[in-house]
């Protein structure tokens, strides 16, 4: 609201608040980085072109995922999506297992398995991945969730299950692997 | 698939994830933080504003220059003559002129008078009257061509455009059709009579005398001119030499005995007295009573020669109306000519009376309407209704003012008889509506 009132400093606030999750949401949608770059700046230019049309009706998420997920359909209306390897972070960052405390003895290369886990995501249908990275990426409820989509709280609720089980498996099996 | 489970149970959805955040930790690049920050703060720049005073001085000019160009055209006026006396390319000048008067002849008579004092000097020995061509100069359309006695006594034909005074070559055929001339001045009705039919139908005594004083300036030899000529000789010497195209040679041509009026027809030369002192008395002299007053009549003078003529032309009256602007205008503009002329009418009399007997000396030749009688023609009604027809039927149909300069081309291009025939559809169909510019062609019985 106050960017549209003409305050720039809002905008580079808003932008450092919600650039990284949309930039990977983008990343993960796309199997091109290039092609996440492009979409990425264009949701950020019709936000900045809508600046005074846009009301508080709404959370600004998700006014800035609805936006970004139009784009993407455009953008799959367009091209069709061609395989690729995800990039994968090979920081040694630990990875926190909470509940069911897979040693760290199992895991023995954290990086392989973060990569198992990108590479799952993508094997997901879109609908299922597109709602598990609004959850993840995004922050959104269900409810908002749907309200990007288009689709009610229980498909989104159900897309998301089938979603979390696959990525559950495809990890399982990546850990029973190393057991 | 209990293992399954098991596993599944391993990785709740919060350890799911902590661990997908961990893995995907990508960020955008810095260029493209920066483009996109720095579209942002364009967008949001205040634009930079034209300054204040560009809005009301460029009204101001454009309000001064509105009322400038307002100005220039409420003054501006085209004056009369000089929409009649410019000069024109040849092919426009026998449509676009409009009729003279005497008071105009009147001021083209002086503007000869000075202007041949500087050209070759011409004497007529016989009428002491010498008329012609005043101004040959290259671009200059002559106001009045002259024609030569030779041309009227044996059925020379008199051009209906105005010769080009560039056109040295430009003569007059024996037996041409003169029906489609039009003086300078008056274009109205100059048509042509033929001087033998003239001998044998309606030559009163005083065109019998005049046509006798026009032979003996034939025979007489030109001597250098004492009193200045308003005639440009090296126009006059090639007069014989052929004809424009499109001219009926074999029209008869019928003069009567209409006079124009001495103060505006004939140039009086400045010094009238020593004109008068060296041209011989053998011309008939003409009455100042006897002038016709028709203030229509047209003065056209051609030389051949050495030896020069004076034609008197009268025209027809004929009523203009119309009712675009510029007809309007000129209207309105007509009824200052008309004052002026009087005005100058005055005053070149008192010139007249210095010099009468030079004036009346002159021989003048009224050439009279062609006769184009219907009967005459063969127009029978069945071709008039055929022409009608046709007029409504051509695509597109024929208004007036195109169905008149139809007629006009068909009668400058000699075909009377059809021409006649559109004329008398034409007044049909529009009995209300007289030609805007007459035509060199009257249907005889008609009007």
């Amino acid at each position: 609201m106050a960017y549209g009132a003409g305050d720039a400093g809002a905008f580079k606030e808003l932008y450092a608040r919600h650039k990284a999750p949309l930039y990977r949401y983008f990343r993960r949608q796309c199997r091109v980085a290039e092609q996440a770059d492009e979409l990425f700046q264009e949701t950020w230019a019709r936000v900045i072109k809508a600046r005074t049309r846009y009301e508080a009706t709404a959370k600004f998420t998700t006014w800035l995922y609805r936006i970004a997920h139009n784009l993407l359909m455009d953008y799959g209306r367009k091209k069709v999506r061609t395989p690729h390897l995800v990039a994968v972070n090979h920081d040694d960052e630990p990875v926190s297992l909470s509940s069911s405390e897979p040693s760290q003895d199992q895991l023995a290369d954290a990086a392989l398995l973060r990569q198992r886990l990108l590479e799952a995501l993508e094997q997901l249908p879109d609908d299922q991945r597109n709602a598990f990275l609004l959850k993840e990426e995004g922050g959104l409820s269900l409810v908002e969730i749907g309200d990007v989509l288009g689709v009610g709280r229980e498909t989104v609720k159900s897309r998301l299950r089938y979603a979390t089980k696959k990525l559950r498996v495809a990890l399982a099996a990546e850990q029973q692997a190393y057991l | 698939m209990s293992n399954d489970n098991d596993l599944h149970k391993g990785f709740d959805d919060k350890d799911l994830g902590d661990l997908y955040r961990s893995a995907s930790n990508d960020e955008p690049g810095a260029a493209l933080d920066a483009a996109i920050l720095a579209q942002a703060e364009e967008a949001v720049a205040p634009k930079r504003k034209r300054p204040a005073w560009i809005a009301p001085v460029g009204l101001a000019a454009t309000v001064l220059l509105g009322v400038n160009l307002a100005v220039n055209l409420k003054d501006y006026s085209p004056e009369p003559d000089i929409l009649m006396d410019a000069p024109r390319p040849v092919a426009e000048t026998s449509r676009s002129r409009t009729p003279g008067t005497p008071a105009d002849m009147s001021e083209r008579a002086q503007t000869r008078r000075s202007s041949d004092a500087r050209e070759e000097e011409v004497r007529f020995p016989a009428s002491g009257v010498t008329l012609g061509n005043s101004d040959t100069s290259p671009g200059v359309l002559t106001d009045q061509p002259t024609i030569s006695s030779d041309s009227i006594s044996s059925g020379y034909a008199i051009p209906r455009e105005a010769p080009d005074p560039i056109d040295s070559t430009f003569t007059l055929e024996p037996g041409t059709n003169i029906a489609g001339y039009e003086s300078d001045s008056d274009r109205s009705s100059a048509e042509i009579r033929d001087v033998d039919n003239v001998r044998q139908h309606d030559v009163s005594p005083m065109t019998e005398q005049l046509l006798s004083a026009t032979r003996a300036e034939q025979e007489a030899p030109v001597t250098p001119a004492a009193a200045p000529s308003p005639v440009e000789s090296d126009r006059s010497e090639d007069d014989s030499s052929g004809s424009p195209p499109g001219f009926n040679q074999n029209a008869p041509v019928v003069v009567s005995e209409s006079r124009a009026p001495l103060s505006d027809e004939v140039p009086k030369p400045q010094s009238a007295p020593e004109s008068l002192a060296a041209a011989p008395p053998a011309a008939p002299a003409i009455k100042e009573d006897e002038q016709i007053s028709d203030p229509e009549q047209v003065l056209i003078t051609e030389t051949s020669d050495s030896e020069l003529e004076e034609v008197v032309v009268t025209g027809n009256s004929m009523v203009e109306i119309d009712t675009s602007p510029h007809r309007r205008l000129m209207a309105k503009d007509q009824a200052k000519r008309n004052e002026r002329r009087r005005q100058d009418s005055e005053r070149t009399t008192a010139l007249d009376e210095a010099a009468p007997a030079a004036v009346s000396a002159a021989p003048k030749v009224t050439v009279s309407a062609y006769p184009c009688n219907l009967s005459v023609l063969d127009i029978d009604a069945e071709a008039i209704e055929r022409a009608k027809i046709n007029a409504r039927t051509v695509e597109p149909p024929l208004n007036a003012l195109t169905w008149q300069t139809y007629i006009r081309e068909l009668a400058s291009k000699g075909d009377y008889v059809a021409a006649c025939t559109q004329l008398a559809a034409y007044r049909q169909l529009f009995p209300d509506l007289v030609m805007i510019e007459p035509l060199p062609v009257t249907i005889l019985g008609d009007n």
